[in-house]
């Protein structure tokens, strides 16, 4: 009965010292950083205060870039309405002169019933008013305008007769003579 | 110097030359030097083939002495030489004209003189010569040779 009491005894101190050992011991393996614990977090924008003059500055630009871009899209819409006139322009003014033939190299060549002064009308018409730079040598001056589709040629040839009468207006792989007096 | 003039050269045979600048051109077709050198034009309803050929001499290496290649309308220096022309033929006492020529021969040529700039010795070596130009269509073409071509006229099937 003794022996029974003590061995209960025993057995009684020993939980109870266990029990003191998880108490005062901890044992959780639980960090603050543990991934039950973790959320995402959003960082705010970081809020700055500009003067009045930063602001405009800001503002000025922005502004800017919204014009050049703007200009950019009606240059460009112009562009191509001009480089479609001119295109329109010298094959009215093909209908207007007879086609003679074409060259090996593939130039198509017409003639014109007009005189020296109608093909300076006539250049003058194609394309508008494009920018014309006259090269003069000698007697002889060769215009060039440029337009939004390529340069055109007023180039004077010569007869051996009539002199410097046999003008020549040349586009693209188009060369068309003028032939009248 | 004397000022540089335009001598209307008959190449062809006047039964076989049809063309006429503006009227009747002269179509380049193509250019060979390989020993001959070579220039072949046609005319524009592709009936005829004219043939010239520079022969290479026995006794030197080179069939011509140099050439040159312009576009048509890039020579105003020879337009305003063709627009005296006529008048110079008149005071020669030549017939007028009854066509454009496209073949010439360049009297005091300053091509020649150019290229003598360059290499004096030609006047001791080939003292002969002579600056023949070419009026096609597309192409004006110079050429230096001591002698005139052979030509050719091939009829076109």
């Amino acid at each position: 009965m003794k022996a029974l009491f003590q061995k209960n005894l025993k057995i009684t101190i020993l939980m109870l010292t266990f029990a003191l050992v998880f108490t005062l011991i901890p044992m959780n393996t639980t960090f603050a950083n543990s991934l039950e614990n973790t959320e995402n977090l959003i960082i705010s924008d970081k809020v700055i205060t500009l003067s009045n003059e930063e602001y405009q500055e800001l503002v000025d630009s922005l502004e800017n870039e919204s014009n050049i871009s703007a200009n950019v899209d009606n240059n460009f819409s112009t562009f191509a309405t001009d480089k479609h006139n001119m295109l329109n322009d010298w094959t009215t003014f093909l209908g207007r002169s007879t086609y003679t033939h074409t060259s090996s190299g593939g130039i198509r060549q017409f003639t014109n019933k007009g005189n020296r002064t109608a093909a300076q009308a006539e250049f003058g018409k194609l394309g508008g008013g494009g920018e014309v730079t006259s090269y003069v040598s000698g007697n002889n001056i060769t215009h060039v305008k440029k337009t939004p589709a390529g340069n055109v040629t007023l180039y004077t040839s010569s007869s051996t007769t009539a002199g410097a009468q046999r003008p020549t207006i040349s586009f693209l792989k188009d060369k068309v003579r003028f032939l009248g007096d | 110097m004397e000022s540089e003039k335009l001598l209307v050269w008959e190449p062809i045979h006047e039964a076989d030359n049809q063309f006429s600048r503006f009227n009747n051109e002269l179509l380049f077709v193509e250019m060979h030097y390989q020993k001959d050198f070579t220039l072949v034009f046609e005319d524009a309803n592709h009936t005829k083939k004219y043939i010239f050929t520079y022969k290479q001499p026995e006794s030197r290496p080179n069939a011509v002495i140099t050439f040159r290649l312009f576009d048509e309308t890039a020579r105003p220096d020879i337009e305003n030489l063709i627009s005296r022309v006529g008048k110079q033929r008149e005071e020669d006492g030549l017939d007028k004209l009854t066509y454009e020529p496209t073949f010439y021969k360049v009297l005091n040529s300053s091509f020649l003189s150019w290229y003598d700039n360059i290499f004096p010795a030609r006047v001791q070596l080939q003292p002969m010569a002579e600056h023949h130009l070419y009026i096609s269509s597309d192409y004006i073409i110079d050429v230096l040779s001591e002698h005139d071509p052979f030509v050719k006229v091939d009829v076109q099937t």
